[in-house]
């Protein structure tokens, strides 16, 4: 079937097309949102999130950055450390604290290896049964250190981009505490202590907006495709099932079915002559 | 008559068959088919900002897209009348069903962990896959099958050609040819080869016109069949010797790339070929035996190339594929019906992007148990299709149907070697035997001519009656 055709076949059918598009507007909206009946409510699947960042450098008192003949290395050492330090459990609730956000939905993650062989890179099974676990987790964060470089960067996100700044800007602050409580404890010499310094303020915006309203297109479209393509077959079934003539199983001459489902004149088969 | 595929007279019209038509489409889809064997189509992208991609295969698709819609609203009314097999497009539809849905049911996840952006790029991949599949299956006729299988022969046969001159110079002559043809519009990415003075124990990187020595290995291996059954329908000994050398050259394309697939692809697509007509293809043999010696000779000589394959790097490789399987166990117990959703693996993701050296694997992973049955059925469907006019005696109907349907199963072979949908040649190149399968099992009958009124003038004593003229 042609496409004119299959348009031609869809007009004559256009009642039920019209309902196709009403399911397929009822499939995209429950793609995209929870329905409630008691109380009616419909809230969106679609999570709308904000990002932002934050960086740190880990430094010297009197910074070792601006030093030509300072050694870095150590103070990328701790930068590692300490980026898996913020992804700990007690550094996550002293984060979620002071950002104001619900400590039991922040995860945080990091820092990836981005150098190494592919095989020592992937997640193990047990690595990715507890990213899993925390895949739900509306409020996020990441940390990346740059091999050899005493940086930390803090990815943040969070419903909105307020919350999304306050959970990046928390970072620093609550790494420069932790820190200056155990220069305190230890009772590190003053010389030896190592600074974390903010580098800028933390930034964000809203990054995923639209994407429920994309989804909801597709699934609407898909659906609305799909009934269409039924509706082609459902009227060819039709049709024969109105040309069957119960008693004439076709034999009489007249409107029959050709091998291709067309009806048009078959003329009536021809009597043998008779012999004179 | 030809060797083993008698003649046998049918109702198929050979009237305004490609080449000999004016008919657009088929000639869109010849040049479709030379894109993807001589232009490295995924290395361009044209200079035009699109949300999605603009890489230059998209574009093209599209075209063809408006071609085959205009054609269909405003054309002439083809003279033949085609009935394609019950169910071809199962297999299409309940894939792209499934893959929506796998979207559909993971919304909250997909957008809270960013993975839409991706997601949305694998979609647009997909629906420029489903559109060219169906445009091709509605525009190809069973007259044109044995042409077009001819085209894909010698389209393979000079990839071939390109790629062992690219293993043996490191010069990639589709990238540059490209990059001089397209520099004004658009941008082409270096080519990947590293085929000279690799260190010891790395593999090469052989790609011809694609993006990965796996994906040109599968596309030969895919286009194999064809140049061997061509030469076991040649009339003659000098065109089955010439189909016989062209397959050597395939065959010797394949296995430079050194890689394990460029070894397996090929010898199930000719498995498959002696399996279902083996008197006809054992034929061959000896002229098969002789040319393979000179195509050795030729080329260099690609033992080295195999025993390549049993290096440290492709040790690594077999490593890495078996650690792939208890990893995505997790995920598949959290989502075994439709996985985590189509296209939501992402590359940029260092904390979970794993490649699947499967597919299929990739396939359960992201859209579960029933993306994973919808997958096998976009696979197997042609081949059910196919499977009544396989050994067909028809020569424009079996020979072709062979080819494409042992195409296709070599394309379900290369998918369980790597992740054949992120290099989009085979893919392509699958879609289009895929079509060549449902043609040949098609029924094709003429349309009549419509009625014309007399041209002669009567006289005026006549009356045009329904009982005829008085």
């Amino acid at each position: 079937m042609n496409l004119a055709r299959t348009l031609a076949v869809l007009w004559r059918r256009r009642v039920l097309v019209a309902v196709g598009v009403l399911v397929a507007a009822v499939a995209a909206t429950l793609s995209v949102s929870q329905v409630s009946l008691a109380p009616p409510s419909l809230e969106s699947r679609a999570n709308v999130f904000a990002a932002a960042s934050s960086e740190m450098l880990v430094d010297t008192p009197d910074s070792a950055v601006a030093d030509v003949n300072a050694e870095l290395t150590p103070l990328s050492t701790r930068a590692e450390v300490f980026t898996r330090f913020l992804t700990s459990t007690d550094a996550v609730d002293r984060i979620a604290a002071v950002a104001g956000v619900p400590a039991d939905a922040l995860e945080a993650r990091g820092p990836f290896q981005i150098n190494l062989p592919e095989a020592e890179r992937v997640p193990t099974a047990e690595e990715r049964s507890s990213q899993i676990i925390g895949e739900d987790a509306v409020y996020r964060l990441r940390f990346e250190s740059p091999p050899e470089l005493p940086l930390i960067t803090a990815f943040s996100q969070a419903p909105t981009e307020d919350e999304a700044v306050a959970l990046a800007a928390a970072v620093p602050r609550v790494l420069q505490g932790y820190v200056r409580a155990a220069q305190r404890r230890e009772q590190t010499p003053p010389a030896r202590r190592v600074t974390i310094r903010e580098l800028g303020q933390a930034e964000g915006a809203v990054v995923n907006e639209g994407a429920g309203v994309q989804i909801a297109v597709l699934v609407f479209l898909t659906v609305l495709v799909g009934w269409c393509m039924l509706l082609i077959p459902a009227h060819t079934i039709a049709r024969g099932w109105r040309e069957i003539d119960p008693e004439d199983e076709g034999f009489a001459p007249g409107p029959h079915r050709n091998g291709h489902g067309s009806a048009q004149h078959v003329p009536p088969p021809r009597q043998p002559e008779k012999a004179s | 008559m030809e060797a083993g595929f008698a003649a046998r007279s049918d109702a198929v019209s050979t009237a305004d068959a490609w080449p000999h038509t004016r008919r657009p489409m088929p000639w869109l889809l010849a040049g479709f088919l030379v894109m993807i064997f001589l232009v490295p189509f995924e290395a361009i992208h044209l200079d035009v900002s699109l949300p999605v991609s603009s890489d230059l295969d998209r574009f093209v698709v599209a075209g063809l897209v408006a071609a085959f819609a205009l054609g269909g609203l405003i054309g002439n009314r083809e003279r033949i009348v085609r009935s394609r097999p019950r169910g071809w497009a199962t297999g299409l539809i309940a894939f792209a069903f499934v893959t929506v849905a796998s979207i559909a049911v993971n919304v909250d996840r997909i957008t809270n962990l960013g993975e839409w952006e991706v997601a949305q790029k694998r979609l647009a991949v997909l629906a420029a896959l489903i559109a060219f599949a169906v445009v091709v299956t509605l525009t190809l006729r069973v007259a044109e099958l044995r042409k077009f299988a001819v085209l894909i022969a010698v389209l393979a046969t000079i990839t071939g050609s390109a790629t062992i001159i690219e293993q043996r110079t490191g010069t990639n002559l589709f990238y540059d040819v490209a990059t001089e043809v397209f520099d004004p519009i658009a941008t082409v990415d270096p080519a990947p080869t590293s085929a000279v003075g690799v260190e010891l124990g790395d593999r090469p990187m052989v790609v011809g016109p694609t993006r990965h020595a796996l994906s040109v290995a599968s596309m030969l291996g895919m286009a194999l069949p064809f140049a061997v059954v061509l030469a076991a329908v040649a009339p003659s000994l000098r065109g089955r010797l010439l189909w016989v050398l062209a397959a050597c050259v395939i065959v010797t394309a394949t296995l430079i790339t050194q890689r394990k697939s460029g070894a397996v692809v090929p010898a199930f697509a000719l498995l498959a070929l002696f399996v279902l007509r083996p008197r006809q293809l054992l034929r061959l043999a000896p002229v098969g035996i002789v040319a393979l010696a000179i195509g050795l000779v030729l080329s260099g000589g690609a033992f080295n190339s195999v025993s390549g394959l049993l290096n440290s790097a492709d040790a690594d490789s077999t490593a890495g594929r078996t650690s792939d399987y208890p990893a995505v166990v997790p995920d598949l117990l959290s989502n075994p019906l439709l996985g985590r959703g189509y296209g939501t693996l992402d590359s940029s993701r260092g904390d979970i992007y794993r490649i699947f050296d499967n597919q299929y694997l990739g396939q359960l992973y992201q859209t579960g148990a029933l993306g994973l049955m919808a997958f096998l059925a976009l696979i197997i469907t042609p081949l059910v299709v196919v499977r009544s006019v396989l050994r067909s005696d028809h020569p424009l109907r079996g020979p072709p149907a062979l080819a494409a349907g042992a195409g296709c199963l070599a394309f379900g072979v290369s998918t369980a070697l790597y992740d054949v949908l992120s290099f989009l040649g085979a893919p392509y190149l699958f879609l289009f035997l895929a079509a060549m399968c449902t043609c040949a099992a098609s029924v094709e009958v003429l349309r009549p001519a419509p009625a014309r009124a007399p041209s002669v003038r009567l006289p005026r004593h006549y009356q045009l009656t329904p009982e005829g003229l008085r």
